[in-house]
């Protein structure tokens, strides 16, 4: 797809050829390596500046998020974007209400809620929750583990092997990246909007380590 | 909601078996509340605050007198404000209200130079006080209920979700703009609904219609009716009362309530902050 992102006369991605298949894909990169906005991309809430997406041979490059959320590409957005002034379950009914509650059941005990009331983690929950309960073909994870404790950040761990043997799932993250490492399929890593290295574990996983761990 | 909408029926109903008078001020109020609660709704649900919401309910009142047949052009009147929001929401009030302003001064021309008399353009039609106010009451019934049906619905979840943000909105399948243009349409068409009330209930039209008078009215008395919808008609009522009793020792004296009323909000937000 090669992508050219500008913002405010920065260049974000330059030229980035990105393929999310089946599996799971770990994106990697130091900060404000474009990470975040590849995935927005996908999920239609940027518009390159040069380039295409496809999906399934098709252009979306122009198709707006609601209409992507129908195609199946699904994203978590980072810092616990949710409406806050809107309850828990508010929140939720925006997906499938009951499944997101199977995946963290802590959420129905707060359920009435409202998003400005709750602690970061459980509103990473909400994020999460809504996100994994939607019928997905692409799922796009972004700092998925952001405010979790440990017990919860297994959990989703675990979540993520299973939605990857139906869909394809794109993480983008800072934290447990060596647990992600293990279940990983693809590597991306991404360094000042450039693509440094994509390719199989084994060799992302030296890549990375030689670069952050 | 149903005791709510029982007990408002009752205080609207109350002024009816009064003199004429007191029944004109409390349609005023009515109408006015109409056009208060169709702001309250941008304000709070849509997350837009306009200073020009007198802009809709102007148009829609001039294009009654102009000719009745223009009227069908009032459900486009959202489009004014849809074109404000690509200012952006801190710069939307002040574009909304210089817009009145504008739409103010240009009006005092057209009613000079166009066919307009002294008072305005003259309304084509009237209705008695008591028809009158029967209609303008089951209007602000009906608004205040579908506002608050509206509110509770999937549509203004949808609403909100946009409100409070719009990446975690798009997120989930939700198209800000959209959502937008149905919130800033039912908003602009109860404001329309005041504007055209207004006119039959004055039989003319006047510039005073964009007045700061109309175009901060909804702001001042939500914030008297501390942002509750139903507070809104009681509030409503409370600042025309007080107008056009005090008007008569001191002219101009809603701007004096207003001011009262601004620097009231400063002081307490200013307490608020310091706790």
């Amino acid at each position: 797809m090669k992508i050219l992102l500008e913002k405010n006369y920065r260049i974000i991605l330059n030229f980035v050829d990105f393929k999310l298949e089946k599996g799971i894909t770990l994106i990697s990169g130091p900060n404000a390596s474009g990470k975040s906005s590849l995935l927005k991309v996908l999920a239609g809430i940027f518009i390159p500046d040069m380039g295409k997406v496809f999906l399934d041979g098709k252009d979306i490059t122009l198709l707006p998020p609601s209409e992507r959320v129908k195609l199946g590409i699904v994203l978590a957005p980072e810092r616990m974007k949710i409406a806050l002034n809107l309850t828990v379950e508010d929140n939720l009914r925006f997906s499938d209400v009951e499944k997101a509650y199977e995946f963290f059941p802590e959420l129905k005990k707060i359920s009435k809620r409202r998003g400005k009331d709750l602690s970061g983690g459980e509103r990473q929950m909400v994020v999460l929750a809504r996100a994994l309960a939607m019928d997905c073909r692409f799922l796009l994870l972004d700092e998925p583990f952001q405010g979790l404790h440990g017990d919860i950040r297994i959990r989703l761990i675990r979540i993520i092997k299973e939605i990857s043997n139906r869909a394809a799932v794109a993480v983008v993250t800072h934290d447990e990246i060596e647990e992600v490492l293990k279940i990983a399929e693809k590597i991306y890593v991404l360094v000042s909007g450039k693509t440094k290295f994509s390719g199989n574990r084994e060799e992302g996983e030296i890549v990375i380590k030689e670069m952050f761990l | 909601m149903l005791t709510k909408i029982l007990l408002i029926t009752l205080f609207l109903l109350f002024p009816l078996f009064l003199g004429y008078y007191t029944t004109f001020i409390a349609l005023i109020s009515i109408i006015l509340g109409i056009l208060t609660i169709s702001w309250h709704f941008m304000e709070k649900e849509i997350g837009w605050v306009s200073f020009g919401h007198s802009v809709p309910f102007g148009i829609a009142a001039y294009l009654l007198a102009l000719n009745p047949t223009l009227l069908f052009l009032t459900p486009f009147i959202f489009l004014i404000f849809l074109f404000f929001s690509f200012f952006g929401r801190r710069l939307f009030p002040f574009a909304t209200f210089i817009a009145s302003i504008a739409l103010w001064n240009v009006s005092h021309y057209f009613v000079l130079n166009g066919k307009g008399g002294e008072e305005g353009f003259g309304v084509p039609f009237s209705m008695s006080l008591g028809n009158l106010y029967t209609l303008s009451m089951a209007l602000l019934l009906f608004c205040y209920v579908f506002f608050e049906i509206i509110s509770k619905s999937n549509l203004g979840l949808k609403i909100k979700a946009v409100r409070d943000d719009e990446i975690a909105a798009k997120s989930v399948g939700i198209d800000p703009i959209r959502f937008k243009i149905v919130g800033f349409f039912f908003s602009t068409t109860f404001a329309s609904v005041a504007g055209v009330l207004h006119a039959v209930s004055f039989s003319h039209v006047s510039p005073s219609v964009f007045s700061p008078f109309y175009a901060l009215f909804p702001f001042v008395v939500s914030k008297i009716s501390f942002d509750k919808r139903w507070a809104c008609i009681v509030g409503s009522f409370v600042i025309v009362s007080l107008s056009h009793s005090l008007s008569a020792f001191l002219p101009e004296t809603h701007y004096i309530l207003y001011s009262v009323v601004l620097m009231m909000i400063a002081v307490v937000k200013k307490n608020a902050e310091n706790l």
